[in-house]
C-alpha cells in the first residue's frame, strides 16, 4: 500500500511543480512593468526543477522545484527621455518579462499539470480495478 | 472355475502402496502444512503492509486471494472426508 | 502442490507492467526537468541469476530486481536536454493501464477457476 501512495506522490510532485511555474508566470505577468523599491526593474523568476531519484525504487523519480531564481536575461530598453526613470541617454530600463514568452510558458505549464493529473488518475483507476477484482 | 483367495492379490497390493509414498494421512497432514503456510504467508503480508512495507497491491491482493482458496480445498476436503466417513458408519457390517 | 501455478506465471508480468507505470509517471513529471532523459523498463525472465528454485515450492526468483530501469536515450532533445514526450507517455500510460488490467484479470481468473472448481460449481 505505502508503494501504491509513493506512486501518488510523483504525480502530485509533478502537480506541484508544475503548480510553482504558474504561479511565477503569474507573478512575472503582474510584474511586467514594475520596479523594486531600490529603483531597479523587477527580474523575471523562473522556477529551478530538479528530479529527486529515489534510493530505493530506482523507477519512481519525483520532482522538486529546486529554488526560485531571478532571471539573468538583459532588461528591455525602452527610448523615453522624458521618463523620470530614463538613463544620461534616453532609454527606460524595464523588468526582462516577455509576454509572448510567458504565455507560452503558461500554456505548457497547464498542459504539463493536465498530463500529470490524468497520470494520477490513471494510477487510481488501477488500483481500484485491482480492489475491485478482489472480492 | 477356480476360486482363489485374494489374500495373495492383497498383500501385494498393499506392499505396493507401502513402497510408494502414498501414505493417506501423511498426504493429508502435509496439504494441511501447506495451507497453513499459505495462510501465515497472506498473515505476513498484512503485518508488513501495517508496518509501511512497500507490496505492490495487486501482489498482496493475489496472495490474499490464494490463501483464500487454499482454505477453500482444505475445507472442501474436510466435508469430503466427513462425507465419508458417516457413509461408512452407516454401513451395516 | 502447485494449483497456483496459473496464478504465479502471471505475476512477473503484473510486476513489470506496475514498475513500467511507476516509470511513466515519473517521466511525466519530468517532462519539464532540465537534463531528465526518458526511461523505461527493459523485461527480461531469467531465472533470477544463482538463485534456483530446488523445490517446487519455492517462490521463483523473478523479483522485480530482474526489470532494469534504463534511459531511452532519443536523438530528440529539447533546449533543456530533455527528451520526454508527453504524447508519447501518454500512449504509454494508457496501453500500459489496459495490460495491467488484462493481466490482473489473468491472475484471479486463475484462481477463480480454482474455487469455481473446489466448489463444484456451486456458488
Amino acid at each position: 500500500m505505502m508503494d501504491l501512495f509513493r506512486t501518488f506522490d510523483v504525480s502530485a510532485s509533478g502537480m506541484q511543480a508544475q503548480r510553482i511555474r504558474f504561479n511565477t508566470i503569474a507573478s512575472n505577468l503582474a510584474n511586467f512593468e514594475s520596479y523594486k523599491t531600490t529603483g531597479e526593474p523587477f527580474r523575471k523568476l523562473e522556477p529551478v526543477f530538479e528530479a529527486l531519484e529515489d534510493q530505493l525504487q530506482k523507477e519512481l523519480v519525483p520532482v522538486r522545484v529546486r529554488e526560485i531564481r531571478e532571471s539573468n536575461e538583459p532588461f528591455r530598453l525602452v527610448f523615453d527621455p522624458t521618463n523620470p526613470r530614463a538613463d544620461a541617454e534616453g532609454f527606460v530600463r524595464l523588468p526582462n518579462v516577455e509576454l509572448v514568452k510567458e504565455m507560452a510558458d503558461m500554456i505548457s505549464a497547464m498542459r504539463s499539470y493536465e498530463a500529470n493529473l490524468n497520470a494520477f488518475k490513471t494510477t487510481r483507476e488501477m488500483a481500484q480495478k485491482v480492489l475491485e477484482l478482489w472480492r | 472355475m477356480e476360486i482363489r483367495s485374494i489374500d495373495g492379490f492383497l498383500k501385494d497390493k498393499l506392499s505396493l502402496n507401502k513402497r510408494g509414498k502414498g501414505d493417506f494421512l501423511q498426504e493429508l497432514d502435509e496439504f494441511v502444512q501447506w495451507v497453513n503456510r499459505e495462510q501465515h504467508k497472506s498473515e505476513a503480508i498484512k503485518e508488513a503492509v501495517f508496518k509501511g512495507a512497500e507490496i505492490p497491491l495487486h501482489q498482496m491482493v493475489v496472495e490474499f486471494e490464494k490463501a483464500k482458496t487454499a482454505l477453500n480445498l482444505l475445507i472442501q476436503i474436510r466435508n469430503k472426508l466427513i462425507e465419508a466417513f458417516q457413509e461408512i458408519n452407516r454401513m451395516q457390517v | 502442490m502447485d494449483i497456483f501455478k496459473g496464478a504465479d506465471k502471471v505475476m512477473p508480468y503484473l510486476n513489470y507492467v506496475w514498475k513500467r507505470h511507476k516509470v511513466i509517471l515519473s517521466n511525466i513529471a519530468n517532462a519539464d526537468t532540465p537534463n531528465y532523459r526518458t526511461k523505461d523498463v527493459a523485461f527480461s525472465l531469467e531465472e533470477g541469476g544463482k538463485l534456483k528454485t530446488t523445490k517446487p515450492r519455492h517462490i521463483k526468483p523473478v523479483s522485480s530486481e530482474d526489470f532494469k530501469v534504463f534511459e531511452v536515450r532519443k536523438r530528440l532533445l529539447g533546449n533543456d536536454l530533455n527528451d520526454v514526450s508527453i504524447e508519447e507517455e501518454m500512449a504509454k500510460l494508457n496501453q500500459n493501464m489496459i495490460a495491467y488490467e488484462v493481466y490482473m484479470k489473468f491472475a484471479k481468473g486463475s484462481l477463480d477457476e480454482l474455487n469455481n472448481v473446489i466448489k463444484e460449481g456451486r456458488q
